[in-house]
């Protein structure tokens, strides 16, 4: 028999209704698929904003790949990172994919870190390409995306950053 | 359609703040939150400016992301959880996340988030979200080590692995958090 440990003693506190109280009764009830389509119209609407943003963030990202910056890695992290948050948002999947292999290739890297520039510029690269409309669909945009995560693994390896 | 308007003033009634350091994802977020009904939406840019905004007035949720500075929503989090002077310990955390390494997720959880949801985000997984932490609470834990919902998933119903209780059969761990991210 395994003995427990009764010395870290917790307060639990029973679940709280509250905020189905206030709402005046079930939240699934109120929103519902026509609330959810709604949500999802609101959405749509704001989108040109997003694609806006998201090609802001990418050229801004090409000019400090391009610069060769070593200290621009944080600014390629955050822009990479912003825009695998957004991307996908804005019906651009391949280019959350692409932010994404950025993102897999600087993690866990400090601020000093400087960046293989032509890994950069070839992820970079691939990005470009699928910012352009209809580039989710385009058969040559994934297997650019396939061979920059193997780019990105051999990479990693070659500076002793290789996934455990 | 006079259900429709009292439905519309059920989620009206709710207060929501939405923390993200990106204008256009707080914009995304708030545009979903409007158009499913959630009138009472506030936005902050920081776990800081959140802090502020919590004085004013406690919200019902909170969307918080969790890379954001200087306070990022883990710090946030924890410092809502278990901070002498928090306005609300108790206010269910809904995390937004581009990173969905298990590391992350897990950290997440242990800083005491309610739910998570993975970016890029669509409006029926935040909405499922906010309907989770409105009509399945979870119990709070306040613990030496850890303060917040309790991190167990599941109810005796649907979770169909074994238990860890002293009095029911070992032993295998519960599903995590990230079970929400598929």
């Amino acid at each position: 028999m395994r003995s427990f440990d009764t010395t870290n003693n917790a307060d639990i506190i029973d679940p709280n209704f509250f905020l189905q109280r206030k709402l005046g009764g079930p939240a699934g009830r109120m929103i519902n698929p026509t609330s959810i389509k709604r949500a999802e119209a609101a959405l749509q609407n704001a989108l040109p904003d997003v694609d806006f943003e998201v090609r802001r963030l990418l050229s801004e990202l090409q000019r400090c790949v391009a610069a060769k910056d070593p200290a621009a890695r944080t600014l390629i992290w955050n822009n990479a990172h912003e825009i695998r948050g957004i991307a996908g948002t804005a019906s651009k999947t391949c280019l959350g994919e692409a932010a994404d292999i950025l993102c897999r290739y600087l993690h866990g890297s400090d601020d000093n870190f400087t960046p293989d520039p032509i890994v950069l510029s070839t992820i970079a690269t691939v990005a470009l390409l699928a910012v352009r409309d209809g580039a989710d669909g385009d058969v040559m945009v994934r297997q650019l995306l396939a061979d920059s995560v193997r780019a990105v693994d051999a990479q990693r390896l070659r500076e002793g950053r290789g996934w455990s | 359609m006079r259900i429709g308007v009292e439905r519309m003033s059920g989620l009206s009634n709710l207060h929501i703040l939405v923390i993200d350091d990106n204008p256009h994802m707080r914009g995304i977020v708030v545009a979903i939150l409007r158009g499913a009904g959630f009138t009472r939406v506030k936005e902050a840019s920081d776990g800081a400016q959140a802090l502020d905004e919590m004085r004013a007035g406690v919200p019902d949720i909170i969307i918080c992301d969790l890379n954001m500075d200087p306070i990022d929503g883990l710090e946030f989090t924890k410092m809502l959880r278990t901070a002498p002077d928090s306005p609300n310990p108790y206010v269910p955390i809904i995390m937004m996340t581009g990173h969905t390494e298990r590391s992350k997720v897990t950290a997440a959880r242990d800083a005491g988030a309610n739910e998570l949801v993975a970016k890029p985000i669509s409006a029926k997984t935040l909405l499922e979200r906010i309907v989770s932490v409105i009509d399945r609470p979870k119990p709070f834990v306040r613990a030496q080590n850890y303060t917040g919902p309790c991190r167990r998933r599941g109810t005796p119903e649907d979770y169909s692995g074994p238990w860890r209780r002293r009095d029911e059969q070992p032993t295998s761990q519960p599903p995590l958090l990230e079970e929400a991210l598929s």
